[in-house]
């Protein structure tokens, strides 16, 4: 028999690697197309994924895929169409997920126990299922971004000379979309909701003023990522506070020491 | 003669603001067309039409008999702003080759690579190939777009101010390029560039709302001439735009 804590210091480390590269990966484009508040938006949304969860009494996280994917398709349809701006429209997204996430929970019999850690995250509750399907998101974003990198490059750089050369902008925008609900559900459980846009852009505009190939970016802030993922984990099992927290607080930190130089 | 473009009786509001009015053009295989027209005269709009980017309120538009997005693989296109971030990661090569795109799945081939190469030489910044754009002058981006819609080697040629911000030097150059890719290839230009226009192109349109067509520079110009006996400055169709030519 395994340690039980070893275990959970074993489980959390995986994590730490497979949040990294949702992160560096799809945090690249989250930066060079300037889509992070509209990011938040769909991991704001996510909650009512998780109320949803609750509600069925099924692994909130899993439920929180469908659900972030449809907010996801739903920023990128609404943002575009409706004759209101696209920051307006991400805000009412925003709350309007949230809303339902606390609807669900409150409808649900029974106290919400463990709610603060999908709103702010506790690496140490990643369990070995959540690892599988983590590795299994980690694959989707990989292979679509091997197969698309040439797609999400043009729309990321330059949406109407895209659609002029023919790329399917509108597809390959909402694919990006979902990419984006797919690394907040790998992220979910480690950092949290509301923690989840530090993660998704601090790795990558950091690495920015090094690299201007996009696959170096991606695999640089990766890297970072780790690192930073990693001593997060070690100074908040120290300090004995929250991960996710921590985390943040250590890219910050980073980010600020790089940025001012 | 076949035509490339064939507009008829379009129209374009926006907000009941009419835009385009009554747009009736035929631009034949192998033409070069300017259009010129004050700021605000639907220009650009135009364009887009061409393009399949916007679409007309009423009216109709082909390009080589088929709708406009379904020949946008034969179009080149350089467009007046561009909607970029300067400090994108991406270089000159990375910018002009994305011209090649064929379909998704579809990689981009040596020939594309060897396409790209040709173009920057021939716009003289194939030693820029590793610069990023945040590095460029005005002058040398513009020439980078440029080298994007042309890498595409279409049938049309759509340039939006293709001059504005290049220097004197190489817009002779620019008009050079042109001259010889006009024997393969439909050339519509946007432009303000009145003079030089006037000694290139077959033939000259005005728009402003609505479009004017006129037949060859050199003759419309020289009739207006003959009467005036001086180099020409004319107001047409109300538009207070200036027809010079170069003198």
């Amino acid at each position: 028999m395994i340690d039980p804590e070893y275990q959970f210091m074993q489980n959390a480390f995986i994590a730490a690697i497979l949040v990294s590269i949702a992160c560096g990966v799809v945090g690249t484009y989250i930066v060079i197309k300037r889509i992070v508040s509209l990011s938040g938006g769909i991991s704001h949304a996510a909650f009512g994924g998780i109320g949803l969860g609750y509600f069925l009494g099924i692994n909130p996280v899993t439920t929180a895929i469908p659900f972030s994917i449809i907010s996801a398709f739903l920023m990128g349809v609404i943002t575009r169409n409706v004759k209101i701006s696209e920051d307006t429209a991400i805000g009412i997204l925003w709350s309007v997920g949230m809303s339902l996430g606390v609807i669900f929970i409150n409808l649900t019999p029974g106290y919400a126990s463990d709610i603060f850690s999908y709103l702010f995250g506790n690496i140490l509750t990643v369990t070995r299922t959540d690892l599988w399907m983590m590795l299994v998101l980690d694959l989707i974003i990989i292979s679509n971004v091997l197969l698309f990198n040439r797609e999400f490059t043009a729309i990321s750089f330059d949406e109407e000379f895209s659609q002029v050369i023919g790329v399917p902008v509108n597809l390959f925008y909402l694919l990006l979309l979902t990419l984006v609900a797919l690394s907040v559900v790998i992220l979910i459980k480690v950092v949290g909701i509301i923690l989840v846009l530090a993660l998704l852009t601090i790795p990558a505009i950091a690495v920015r003023q090094f690299t201007f190939k996009i696959p170096r970016m991606m695999i640089l802030s990766s890297m970072i990522g780790i690192i930073f993922t990693l001593t997060g984990l070690w100074v908040s099992y120290i300090l004995d506070v929250s991960s996710g927290a921590t985390i943040v607080m250590i890219l910050a930190i980073f980010f600020i020491a790089i940025y001012y130089r | 003669m076949d035509k490339a473009v064939e507009i008829k009786k379009l129209y374009y509001k926006i907000n009941n603001k009419t835009i385009l009015e009554d747009i009736n053009l035929e631009i034949y295989k192998n033409e070069f067309l300017a259009i010129i027209g004050p700021n605000g005269g639907g220009k650009t709009t135009l364009l887009k039409m061409i393009l399949g980017l916007l679409k007309p309120t009423s009216g109709k538009i082909q390009v080589f008999g088929l709708k406009p997005e379904e020949a946008r693989e034969k179009i080149g296109y350089l467009p007046q702003r561009r909607h970029f971030d300067a400090d994108f990661p991406i270089n000159v090569f990375e910018t002009v080759l994305m011209g090649r795109y064929h379909t998704p799945l579809q990689g981009y081939t040596q020939e594309d690579k060897e396409k790209v190469e040709k173009w920057l030489e021939k716009l003289e910044i194939n030693n820029l190939k590793d610069e990023r754009l945040d590095n460029l002058s005005g002058g040398q981006l513009q020439r980078v777009f440029l080298a994007r819609a042309l890498v595409r080697e279409g049938e049309l040629l759509l340039l939006d101010e293709p001059t504005s911000s290049v220097d004197p030097l190489f817009q002779e150059k620019f008009y050079e390029i042109l001259d010889e890719l006009k024997k393969e290839m439909t050339i519509v230009m946007v432009s303000h560039d009145i003079g030089m226009v006037a000694t290139h192109v077959d033939r000259i349109a005005c728009l402003n709302q609505r479009l004017f067509t006129h037949g060859p520079p050199g003759e419309a110009l020289e009739s207006i001439e003959d009467v005036y006996k001086c180099p020409v400055e004319l107001i047409v169709h109300g538009i207070p735009h200036r027809i010079l030519k170069k003198h």
